[in-house]
């Protein structure tokens, strides 16, 4: 049953790999929004590192929004989701392997390029291993969700604006614990509190969202 | 091969409605191992939708499917029974013919037998073309990518939608001939096209949607 899992992780890294612009896309809109900002807002170094936490909490947002909506927009264009479905291991694991590689594809890039990009905000060294940390339990529940709205909207022409709708106020208290914890930490103050709020709901995600996933898919099949 | 002896799938009073649309209704059909379900019709009469129905991708308005006397939709088997092509032929265009076969070969529970898949490309023509990206190659080539992956599933139950859409006379012959020796196998076809296939009369049943 690993052996199938890891051949679902390859095969979407490999084809995710020969469609190298598209694989660019959530970290280019993430370098863009970060060097556009100081210059449309403001360059001065006090206000851009009050703003950084949520700013760069919002970006990583809205980046794993816009990628987490091709996550199964070719399987079903293709017709690969059928195949998953006649499969005799179960939907969910497979499920689960699809959205391990759209993290590995989307989230570990942002673990390189935000901690770079906060430096360019002015978050100060202490606070950049927090900001790393909330990076690394946040993006795989942003990946888990957002796989719940992607696989209800897979099927529905124009899906996209439905899916910001049906996942944003699913990310919210990542957006608020994760960017709390960042502002704490640049503080001086304790973030265990948020990170473990972190990771209760990335552990809690990993549990329910394969399932929530695999029955949203069937909703849309049908 | 899977196929299980006096395996029956039966159809019972299937109706269905795609918004407000009735495409059918009232339909019910038996089919036993080593028949052909020949489904015909116009376009947009329903062929696609109770092809997904039959094989348990979505649900009928009305009436049930069973399988071995059992609900499809409740007989843990049933999916691990069907190989299913569809218009959308489940291939992926950035993969190479092998790399695409060999996902589907372990899709299916395999642990994965490179020397078989080889044969099978072989026997559909594409093995110079083995390394190349499906998306580099022509529909015909692509819906025989398609169609190799039902030697590789050994499954009882084949569900092919428009399967000779893009193919040529040569090939059809041979895949004519696959299809005989999966009902000779006791296997079960069920197929919509609209092109003439040759298949012993006997063992064919044809429903027409209109």
């Amino acid at each position: 049953m690993l052996n199938v899992f890891l051949t679902v992780i390859r095969r979407d890294l490999l084809v995710a790999f020969r469609r190298r612009a598209e694989l660019m896309n959530p970290v280019l809109f993430y370098v863009i929004v970060t060097t556009l900002f100081p210059l449309g807002v403001s360059p001065d170094v006090h206000f851009l590192s009050q703003l950084a936490p949520g700013l760069v909490w919002v970006t990583t947002l809205l980046a794993a929004l816009i990628s987490v909506e091709s996550i199964f927009r070719q399987d079903f264009e293709d017709g690969s989701i059928e195949q998953l479905f006649l499969s005799p291991h179960p939907i969910s694991l497979l499920i689960f392997g699809k959205v391990v590689a759209h993290w590995l594809i989307t989230g570990v890039p942002m673990l390189g390029i935000v901690p770079l990009m906060a430096l360019l905000l002015h978050i100060p060294g202490q606070a950049l291993p927090v900001l790393w940390v909330t990076i690394l339990l946040g993006t795989p529940i942003l990946s888990l969700v957002g796989a719940i709205g992607a696989a209800l909207t897979a099927g529905l022409r124009g899906g996209g604006m439905l899916l910001g709708m049906l996942v944003l106020p699913l990310y919210i208290p990542v957006l608020i614990f994760a960017s709390s914890a960042v502002s704490a930490s640049m503080d001086g103050l304790a973030v265990s509190g948020q990170l473990a709020m972190l990771g209760a709901g990335l552990i809690l995600a990993l549990i329910l969202a394969p399932f929530a996933i695999s029955a949203s898919l069937r909703i849309s099949m049908g | 091969m899977h196929t299980q002896a006096a395996s029956v799938l039966r159809a019972h009073g299937l109706k269905c409605v795609r918004g407000s649309t009735e495409l059918f209704s009232n339909l019910g059909f038996t089919i036993e191992s080593g028949e052909t379900l020949l489904v015909q019709g116009n376009n947009g009469s329903g062929k696609t939708s109770l092809l997904r129905i039959l094989c348990g991708f979505s649900y009928p308005s009305e009436g049930e499917v069973t399988w071995c006397d059992e609900s499809i939709y409740k007989h843990e088997g049933f999916r691990q029974q069907i190989s299913y092509v569809g218009h959308q032929s489940g291939v992926k265009l950035d993969l190479t013919v092998l790399e695409n076969l060999l996902f589907m070969q372990r899709l299916t529970g395999s642990d994965g037998n490179e020397s078989e898949v080889k044969e099978v490309v072989r026997a559909v023509g594409l093995f110079k073309q083995r390394d190349v990206l499906v998306g580099k190659l022509s529909a015909g080539q692509k819906r025989r990518v398609a169609l190799a992956k039902l030697q590789l599933e050994h499954r009882a139950i084949w569900v092919l939608d428009e399967p000779l859409t893009a193919l040529d006379k040569e090939f059809i012959g041979k895949f004519e001939l696959n299809l005989e020796n999966h009902l000779d196998r006791q296997g079960i076809l069920i197929v919509t096209t609209h092109r003439e296939l040759k298949l012993p009369e006997h063992r064919v049943k044809r429903i027409a949607l209109s």
